[in-house]
């Protein structure tokens, strides 16, 4: 009784059959999801890009025209609403990410490392980031309210004028956005406080015995080992602020006049109350590249800063 | 065998009997999309729809949205041909001939009216706002122009006579307030408007610029006729209420609610608002100042009718969609009943749309301004375009502007034009 090979030689049609399916394989596996993807992100945002270049009503559908980028155009050129929401978008989103990452780092810095008592403050810290952003406008309303609101007399208290936060542009403004960073530092802190979970206190010890400062091992260890979690943060945060819309509609419902409209409140005016479906799907494809140009650049300088 | 048998005969019966029983409960359910203020003066939970429910059967689900809202929900529905509201109350100045795709056209139903519902008795010019090409799309359901609201007590203290004319407007405002702040009273204001949401900072402009002579387009609707004259005088009469303090400080956060808890509160003096607000200032559940309420027609100026202003009704339209026509029908007949239209005016301060309401002893014992109400409505005058939602935006954007201080008052309403010229034309 003669037994076959063990091992079975190059060439043969069951081995090209195994490679190919070895190559194959992989592909089947994230196919599920590469067409999950697909279905609920891709096709919706090439959709809407498409969509984007049509002049189109909603309430007349069957009259729409290929316009090009006209819309675009049209946005930038002539929509003053719209150049002023580009505008006070990108101020909001900078000026909030910048602090509440300030704030955040600082609170996670505060907290680490967790001990019984911190992780109850860090439950407490969270209960801001629970609130849905239209409970949290309605409620800091009543804050910012001219004749009964808790920052007026807070103001009244150290004998201060009371402001008219929520009728005129920039206290309208400042009010939105100190609402934003409160709702902000929970999650930022969050993520940072399990970043410095990671750093491996060996290197602290060290410092130490190096004699490092506080500080020079907030800037020379805590810092570049941080990063990571820094542009995870940035990024989400980036994508959150971007798209503001329910606090903003709750809270000063894009008021003074149009001051505080964001790129999200277009949209939706646009949308829903003019019913422009060409030109609403144009500020979402500016806010959806404006979103990806500024997570690719953080992304890439946060990358290099690591190497 | 057999007694298996009949048991499942017997619950086949039963599941069809349920299955009758739970379509015919759907078939007598409408869903009324409605104005929380609407609803309000209709008498609310307790009012003429919970009495409908009683006496037909069919339950009615109320939804109430703001204004925008209402009208951008009423949109979405009605373009997803979802059928969720049977019945949607909408504003005359949302309407124009693209919505007769979403809607039933109601000259059918109407023509088989019964008699007791005296459709001629319904005023006839108000189901112009809401016809294209001949048909009626919608039932006149409540309305009315903007009047003046003035504190009777606040008058007789100060010496002022209620205004008739933009400078008797003026010095009235001037005197109360100067009357207020001497007596130590910082915090009432002598003039309350709405600037807060652009539908009502709009519709507040116009009210002004309407009483001056003005109009939204001119006649032939191919101008716009803001930058005017009586535009002019509208955008300037705001910039001086405001320079003098005459107006709320805070004006462009003052809307619909703050103007409401204001006047209940004795914080202002006088107010232009919508006709059926005399209710809502005069409840004696919230309001400090029941009994003290003046209303006449909306000061003019020189040469312009007394009470002309702006005037808007809202409209009972059926879903073409609806899966309920039959019951929705029966509650459009009931909302805008001779009955009901009397008993919501002469209780609730509803604003009817029937000759015999203005007429009926019952409303005029408890509203003893019918008259002049009438007479402002006649006066009045009403905006609906196809553009309308923009053109509101566009006149709030720039009277909000005026009201903040960026722009001068002229240069302003010749913006609005300029501005809304390109959509005139569009249909």
């Amino acid at each position: 009784m003669s037994a076959g090979p063990l091992v079975k030689p190059h060439g043969t049609p069951s081995r090209a059959i195994g490679l190919a399916s070895e190559r194959v394989l992989p592909y089947l596996l994230i196919a599920p999801a590469a067409l999950l993807v697909g279905m609920v992100f891709v096709y919706p945002a090439v959709h809407n890009a498409w969509l984007s270049l049509w002049d189109w009503k909603l309430t007349a559908p069957g009259q729409a025209t290929f316009v090009g980028l006209s819309n675009y155009v049209e946005l930038f050129r002539n929509n003053q609403v719209f150049r002023q929401a580009f505008n006070f978008t990108l101020v909001y989103t900078v000026v909030t990410l910048v602090v509440s990452l300030l704030l955040g780092l600082v609170a996670a810095l505060l907290l680490h490392p967790l001990s019984t008592t911190r992780r109850l403050l860090v439950g407490l810290l969270l209960l801001p980031y629970m609130i849905s952003p239209v409970a949290a406008g309605l409620g800091w309303g009543l804050i910012w309210g001219r004749e009964f609101g808790l920052a007026n007399f807070l103001l009244g208290a150290v004998g201060a004028e009371p402001v008219m936060w929520l009728a005129k542009p920039v206290p309208a403004a400042a009010a939105l956005m100190t609402t934003e960073i409160w709702r902000s530092i929970p999650f930022v802190s969050l993520v940072l406080l399990a970043g410095l979970a990671a750093i491996p206190s060996e290197l602290y010890e060290a410092a130490r015995l190096d004699g490092a400062s506080p500080w020079q091992e907030i800037r020379t260890i805590t810092l570049p080992l941080l990063m990571p979690s820094l542009s995870l943060v940035i990024v989400f945060e980036t994508i959150f602020k971007l798209r503001v819309f329910d606090l903003i509609i709750a809270l000063t419902g894009g008021g003074p006049g149009t001051s505080t409209h964001s790129l999200g409140v277009v949209l939706y005016r646009l949308y829903f109350r003019y019913f422009e479906g060409g030109s609403s799907a144009a500020v979402g494809i500016i806010l959806l590249l404006l979103g990806g140009v500024l997570a690719f650049v953080y992304l890439k300088l946060t990358g290099e800063a690591r190497r | 065998m057999r007694p298996r048998l009949l048991c499942v005969v017997c619950v086949t019966a039963l599941l069809f009997c349920l299955g009758v029983g739970l379509a015919d409960a759907q078939q007598k359910k409408v869903t009324l999309l409605i104005h929380p203020t609407v609803y309000q003066i209709t008498g609310g939970e307790t009012g003429v729809i919970a009495d409908f429910k009683k006496r037909t059967g069919i339950e009615v689900e109320v939804v109430s949205l703001p204004t925008i809202q209402l009208h951008e929900k009423a949109m979405v529905e009605w373009l997803a041909k979802s059928g969720r509201y049977d019945v949607v109350t909408l504003l005359d100045i949302y309407f124009n001939e693209g919505l007769t795709q979403y809607v039933e056209p109601l000259d059918p139903l109407i023509a088989q009216l019964p008699a007791s519902f005296e459709y001629r008795d319904v005023i006839p010019s108000l189901f112009d706002a809401v016809s294209a090409k001949g048909a009626k799309n919608g039932m006149p359901f409540q309305g009315g122009a903007v009047m003046f609201f003035y504190r009777k007590d606040l008058f007789d203290k100060y010496q002022v006579a209620v205004p008739k004319t933009f400078d008797a407007l003026l010095t009235a405002a001037r005197k109360v307030t100067a009357g207020l702040r001497k007596d130590g009273n910082s915090e009432t204001y002598a003039l309350g408007v709405r600037a807060k949401e652009a539908n009502v900072g709009a519709q507040d402009f116009l009210v002004f610029h309407f009483a001056a002579g003005g109009d939204l387009l001119e006649k032939d609707n191919a101008q716009c006729a803001l930058n005017s004259p009586a535009g002019q005088t509208a955008a300037r009469l705001y910039s001086t209420f405001v320079k003098e303090g005459l107006v709320p400080k805070d004006l462009l956060a003052f809307g619909r609610d703050e103007l409401i808890g204001a006047f209940q509160q004795g914080r202002l003096a006088m107010a232009a608002a919508f006709a059926p607000y005399y209710g809502l200032f005069n409840d004696p559940k919230n309001s400090k100042v029941t009994g003290q309420v003046g209303f006449a027609p909306m000061p003019t100026a020189s040469g312009v009718p007394a009470g002309r202003s702006f005037k808007n009704f809202w409209h009972m339209m059926l879903d073409r969609n609806s899966k309920n026509k039959e019951a929705a029908w029966a509650l459009m007949q009931a909302l805008a009943g001779k009955e009901e239209q009397i008993r919501m005016a002469s209780t609730w301060s509803f604003g009817p749309v029937r000759y015999s309401a203005f007429q009926s002893p019952a409303v005029r014992k408890t509203f003893p301004h019918a008259e002049a109400w009438g007479q402002a409505v006649a006066a009045s005058v009403a905006v609906g375009h196809a553009e309308w939602p923009k053109m509101q935006d566009i006149i709030f954007e720039e009277h909000a502007a005026v009201l903040g201080g960026q722009t001068p008052p002229d240069q302003a309403v010749a913006r609005m034009c300029q501005r809304i010229r390109p959509l005139v034309g569009r249909k």
